[in-house]
């Protein structure tokens, strides 16, 4: 065998290994749906459970054809330094236009797929985050408008923003956000606080002095569960945030494992950091709640304020920052609710403010770390200041804007009268047609 | 749209997608964005309904 063709062989080996690496965490990634599936159907009461579970399998479908027609597109279109208008003449953004050779079956091309697949379970994340804090009252028709818009289109402009190598907040500020704790996790979690001030409360949830009444969910098992089976998912999530060291034209990967933005790192960093967060998130709560719901929110909440910088905490960090999250979660929803507004799951608190404690935690304890390329700035408080508060416009003014539209078509929001009889008066079937029922809190 | 190979002969073959680079695949493009609009449409009847119904 000539030295050109073991080239070949060892080309194909590892191209054909980065496909399988990309296909099974997007296998994985699936497990974050089933786990928010089940989640928000345990929070609801019996009489909208199957509402809440058809919500959330409509918004993965719809993300999928979606993002395929458009939101790939986006990504690439803005990951060259434009903040508004979207750069068509960008390389990638001409080879992702959906009637492209690219976007099919090639057999010259074996990452576009599994690339594509892995940043569409990464949108549909999106969605199922804002999803829990909506159920019990949103309409589904105008749910899939807001599932599309927040996975299909804002989180990821804000992806070609802060995750992109060539996006402005990496190549002007030295943005660092390896674990999508801004990019995904603050677009969501203040895409839903935009939302959720349109939507309104449930029936029964606040009473006329402004006090709040708690509207128990029917299984706090089944939301427990869900829950852990988010973190099996969030493993998925995490390793294809890494770039796969396989020889692809054009890339530096023969190096090894990539973060996102082109950068050295490996597993291992990730698999310390994530762990750590996982466990100090659940501390944290346990430590504060003594509550199963908020012990394993805090799992997630321990994740997230650990993911920005999951290639370079010291472990101990991670878990002290996953604590923190752990801690600051049932405060941060107790204020959330405190202004009248109902978020069902605790998505703001969990996702929006553990993102935000997460971008800033690397701009504090990380600041100086040199970045990937020359020319673009060190790690630093003024970057992740910046990063932060284009994740939370992002987020939040989209979705403010287009819930308020909705709510001026009067498709936002279920009526009273059907809240009361229950959402799942529109779903054909019944969850428990023997014998549960809910307790009428209106 | 019927006849759609893009390949003649699988040597070297690159996109082999029914239509690829032509412009069949448009024709599959719109009937996508359909197939997300209509059953949005649909789900507002629906609900509208089920509003009327219940007061």
């Amino acid at each position: 065998m000539s030295p050109e063709e073991l080239r070949a062989v060892i080309d194909a080996a590892a191209n054909a290994s980065m496909e399988a690496y990309y296909w099974w965490a997007t296998g994985l990634m699936v497990c974050i749906h089933a786990g928010f599936m089940m989640y928000e159907m345990g929070q609801s009461r019996v009489r909208n459970v199957l509402a809440s579970g058809v919500k959330n399998i409509l918004a993965f479908a719809f993300i999928i054809p979606t993002f395929f027609l458009f939101g790939w597109w986006l990504y690439w279109a803005y990951g060259t330094g434009n903040i508004f208008i979207p750069d068509a003449s960008a390389e990638f953004a001409q080879y992702y236009v959906p009637w492209s050779d690219g976007m099919g079956p090639n057999l010259q091309d074996q990452a576009s797929g599994v690339f594509w697949a892995a940043f569409v379970l990464f949108s549909a994340t999106t969605a199922s985050i804002v999803s829990g804090s909506v159920i019990e009252r949103i309409r589904i028709s105008s749910w899939i408008i807001l599932a599309t818009l927040v996975g299909s289109v804002v989180w990821i402009i804000a992806a070609g923003w802060g995750w992109s190598a060539g996006g402005w907040l990496v190549a002007d500020w030295g943005y660092h956000d390896v674990g999508a704790a801004g990019v995904v996790h603050m677009i969501s979690g203040f895409f839903a606080l935009g939302v959720l001030i349109n939507l309104g409360p449930r029936v029964g949830r606040f009473n006329a002095d402004g006090s709040a009444n708690d509207l128990p969910g029917h299984s706090v098992p089944m939301t427990i569960a869900g829950l852990m089976i988010i973190i099996i998912g969030f493993f998925g999530f995490l390793g294809a945030c890494l770039i796969y060291p396989a020889p692809m034209a054009g890339s530096s990967a023969d190096a090894g494992w990539l973060n996102i933005y082109g950068g050295a790192t490996n597993l291992s960093a990730f698999a310390f950091n994530t762990l750590m967060g996982f466990a100090g998130g659940i501390i944290g709560a346990y430590f504060i709640t003594k509550d199963p719901f908020w012990m394993m929110s805090g799992a997630l909440a321990g994740i997230f304020c650990a993911a920005a910088g999951l290639d370079l905490w010291y472990p101990g960090t991670a878990f002290a920052l996953g604590f923190l999250g752990g801690v600051v979660i049932p405060y941060a929803h107790k204020m959330i609710t405190s202004w009248g507004i109902d978020d069902a799951v605790g998505a703001v608190s969990v996702h929006g403010v553990c993102g935000l404690i997460g971008v800033l935690a690397v701009g504090v304890l990380l600041g100086g770390y040199p970045t990937h390329a020359e020319g673009i700035p060190p790690i630093s408080f003024t970057g992740q200041l910046v990063g932060a508060i284009a994740m939370g416009l992002g987020g939040f003014i989209p979705g403010y804007v287009v819930s308020w539209i909705l709510n001026k078509c009067g498709i936002l929001r279920t009526s009273d009268s059907v809240q009361k009889l229950g959402v799942d008066a529109e779903i054909p079937v019944a969850a428990y047609p023997e014998n549960m029922q809910s307790r009428d809190y209106s | 749209m019927f006849d759609s190979s893009p390949i003649e002969s699988w040597e070297g073959a690159g996109a082999v997608f029914n239509s690829a680079g032509s412009s069949g695949v448009m024709i599959w493009i719109v009937i996508a964005v359909a197939l997300c609009i209509i059953p949005i449409i649909s789900a507002i009847r629906h609900e509208n309904a089920i509003e009327n119904e219940h007061g």
